[in-house]
């Protein structure tokens, strides 16, 4: 009988031994291969990695409390009359779009002639667990905007959005749109009502008011567990395995750490904007619906009459084609433009065919709608700004 | 109670009983042998204010030892305080005392027997359902007393601070009770993931394809296995109930904890969070008001 038990108890342990047999025959593989890897792998971490991520130097133009805006140095000839804003998002960080040379939206964009400028959110303190949503948009982003304006002398730039920062661009566009002269989205979700990712679902039967009165501001722990745990397989198994199966690559190994540092680098999300995001977002779909109200003023979609370039992933599980396919038909341009790509939500932006694709298509649909270049004057001002900042990348 | 289980309870009555008499006898023996320890140092020790010569009895330690217990048992405000009282002997004492962790002990015994049990009938068991159940019920029958005890009324100057306490370590049982039925949700996949393969593989050989041997093409399997079966679990009700409850429980936790600290630093020259988060709403109220003016005054100044 006791004997039965064990057997039984092996059996049922069976799946977890299986899992750790597959995972270490698979790193393993052929023995005196694995051998040669692990002493090349030795070599690899033990040497020198380059792993850094956001090289690309940039001078810090403008600061309010932690939120900065970053100035890109010019690298050729000025393309667009037009500098570009970009706004990320406040969940994990902008150096996404600057990885590493040779995977960096920035350099694509500097070495084409654009004048770029990027707002990096900076770390939330608990100082910041008051700012909501309305600070975010008529705050920071319009502050910054007008910051670039007064600048360069100019009354519209710009507007290049990423994810929520490109939901949060579409309200600060619909509010000021005198001052976009055109706005390109990218895996920017506005309609939440689908079930189609599970961030959706998840998101949803959330109950913002307790995790903000627990945590003040939302951990960026908590949201990166939540997003590891979208597709637990292949992001916390799969994704390790094959690490360890290149281990001895050298180059592998670089990149694999640079996006670990890049996912990693979490913010924590400011309480009440976080609030405001999931109550009136996910839970009420108030942007795509024309019911959202910010700082007393209605945000109607039908003021969006820039021309606007929509750009998101086939395959992305965070924000699906069904989130960001319907602003389109419901704002007021003419000039606009659906662009569905067969990548997912951060290959869109890393991936090495993307790379051909996604940043020549922005720069040339920018071209096409800027003045003629012989009017450039993107010499900037000095601007007598209280909140000038001067620090450079190195120093920052 | 059934007709049925009454013979059940009966014989476990008796075991109950056997072992609490076990149990008993080995205290005795542990008091007995504590006493011979400190019998000596504690009659022959200078000034130790005991007769010099004169040994404590293991009856007299087991009468303080009740004494104490009965003291504790008024204090605590124990579920039954007269059948403590009523209790004569050192032995009946520790059988009421001890009775509630009995009762958990059966309830997982009984479980493990259940799944042992099933292991003739050769019917693949889910570990991880077992784990979650039993689990499930030891969190379960330890909150149903535990829980009887924190929640008694507390008395005095300290009453509200003894309460936060209190629920403090409850909010914590309850959400490690929460957490762990979720961790263990998100092992099922795994062994249904495992079956899987062996089907598919099963499936082959009937067929009559070649069995995947090659570790890579297996591991391929297993994966996209797992990963489908995660899907399955991601989206279904049980999931999203079990998330919610677990936040839900961590919420009151942190909420209840964070009470508890507060009445600590209270007595430290520190802020606690309810004294900045009060600072904070009033600075970010103040700099939006100035930011607003300084707008204004920019457009008057036009």
């Amino acid at each position: 009988m006791e004997s039965e038990k064990k057997t039984r108890l092996s059996e049922m342990m069976a799946p977890y031994a299986m899992a750790a047999d597959l995972i270490m025959a698979r790193v393993a593989g052929d023995t005196a291969k694995f051998h040669d890897q692990l002493r090349k792998a030795r070599e690899v971490l033990l040497g020198p990695l380059e792993t850094e991520i956001a090289v690309t130097p940039y001078d810090v133009v403008w600061q309010d409390d932690r939120v900065k805006l970053k100035h890109y140095h010019a690298r050729t000839a000025p393309l667009l009359k037009t500098p570009v804003f970009i706004v990320y998002a406040q969940v994990n960080r902008e150096t996404m779009l600057d990885l590493q040379p040779g995977r960096s939206v920035v350099e694509t964009f500097l070495n084409a002639g654009l004048d770029i400028y990027m707002l990096d959110w900076g770390y939330p303190t608990r100082k910041d667990r008051y700012l909501n949503l309305d600070d975010h948009v008529n705050g920071y982003i319009a502050d910054a905007v007008d910051f670039i304006l007064e600048r360069h002398g100019l009354d519209q730039l710009n507007i290049m959005a990423i994810c929520q920062g490109g939901t949060m661009s579409v309200m600060y566009a619909a509010l000021h749109p005198e001052k976009v002269k055109n706005l390109v989205l990218t895996v920017t979700p506005t309609n939440f009502d689908h079930d189609a990712g599970l961030l959706n679902v998840w998101a949803r039967s959330l109950d913002p008011d307790k995790l903000v009165a627990s945590y003040g501001n939302i951990p960026g722990d908590i949201m990166n567990l939540g997003f590891l745990l979208l597709n637990p397989a292949r992001l916390m198994i799969d994704k390790y395995v094959g690490f360890l199966e290149n281990i001895h690559n050298r180059d592998f190994v670089e990149n694999f750490v640079r996006m670990e540092r890049w996912i990693f680098d979490s913010p924590d999300l400011p309480g009440e904007a976080f609030r405001d995001f999931i109550q009136w977002m996910f839970r009420e779909n108030r942007l795509i619906k024309n019911e959202l109200v910010l700082g007393g003023k209605k945000v109607d979609l039908k003021n969006i009459t820039m021309p606007v370039l929509n750009i998101y992933g086939k395959y992305d599980h965070l924000v699906p084609p069904a989130a960001c396919d319907q602003l389109t038909s419901k704002i007021g341009s003419t000039d606009k433009e659906d662009l569905c790509l067969d990548t997912g939500h951060i290959g869109i932006y890393v991936s090495s065919k993307t790379q051909r694709e996604f940043g020549p298509k922005i720069i040339r649909w920018l071209t096409e709608r800027d003045d003629s270049p012989e009017a450039v004057n993107t010499e900037p001002k000095k601007v007598s700004k209280k909140k000038k900042a001067g620090a450079t990348a190195e120093e920052d | 109670m059934s007709e049925k289980e009454k013979p059940t309870e009966n014989a476990r009555s008796v075991m109950f009983a056997d072992w609490v008499q076990n149990q008993t006898l080995a205290w005795q023996e542990a008091v007995k042998r504590t006493a011979q320890v400190w019998q000596a140092p504690l009659g022959a020790g200078p000034g130790s204010g005991g007769e010099p010569g004169k040994q404590p009895n293991p009856e007299e330690i087991g009468k303080g030892l009740f004494e104490f217990f009965q003291a504790l048992s008024s204090i605590a405000g124990a579920p039954k305080p007269g059948d403590i009282q009523s209790a004569k002997s050192v032995p009946d004492m520790m059988l009421k005392i001890l009775q509630p962790f009995w009762g958990y002990m059966i309830k997982l015994e009984r479980q493990w027997a259940e799944m042992t049990g099933a292991t003739a009938t050769g019917q693949p068991e889910n570990m991880a359902e077992i784990l979650k159940q039993m689990t499930k019920t030891f969190y379960e029958s330890q909150a149903e007393d535990f829980r009887k005890i924190l929640n008694i009324p507390q008395l005095g100057l300290n009453r509200y601070y003894q309460e936060r306490y209190n629920r403090a370590i409850e909010k914590a049982s309850d959400y490690q009770s929460a957490l762990t039925e979720f961790f263990q949700l998100l092992m099922i996949p795994l062994e249904k993931a495992y079956y899987g393969v062996q089907e598919e593989i099963a499936k082959m050989e009937k067929e009559g394809k070649a069995a995947v041997k090659d570790s890579k093409a297996l591991y391929q399997l297993w994966i996209q296995k797992l990963e489908d079966h995660y899907m399955q679990l991601l989206r279904s009700d049980d999931y999203m109930n079990t998330l919610t409850e677990t936040l839900n429980r961590l919420h009151d936790y942190r909420a209840a904890r964070a009470e508890y600290f507060m009445d600590l630093l209270q007595n430290l020259p520190i802020p606690t969070n309810r004294d900045m988060d009060e600072l904070y709403r009033d600075l970010h109220l103040l700099k939006k008001r100035v930011k607003e003016l300084e707008r204004k005054a920019r457009q008057n100044g036009k």
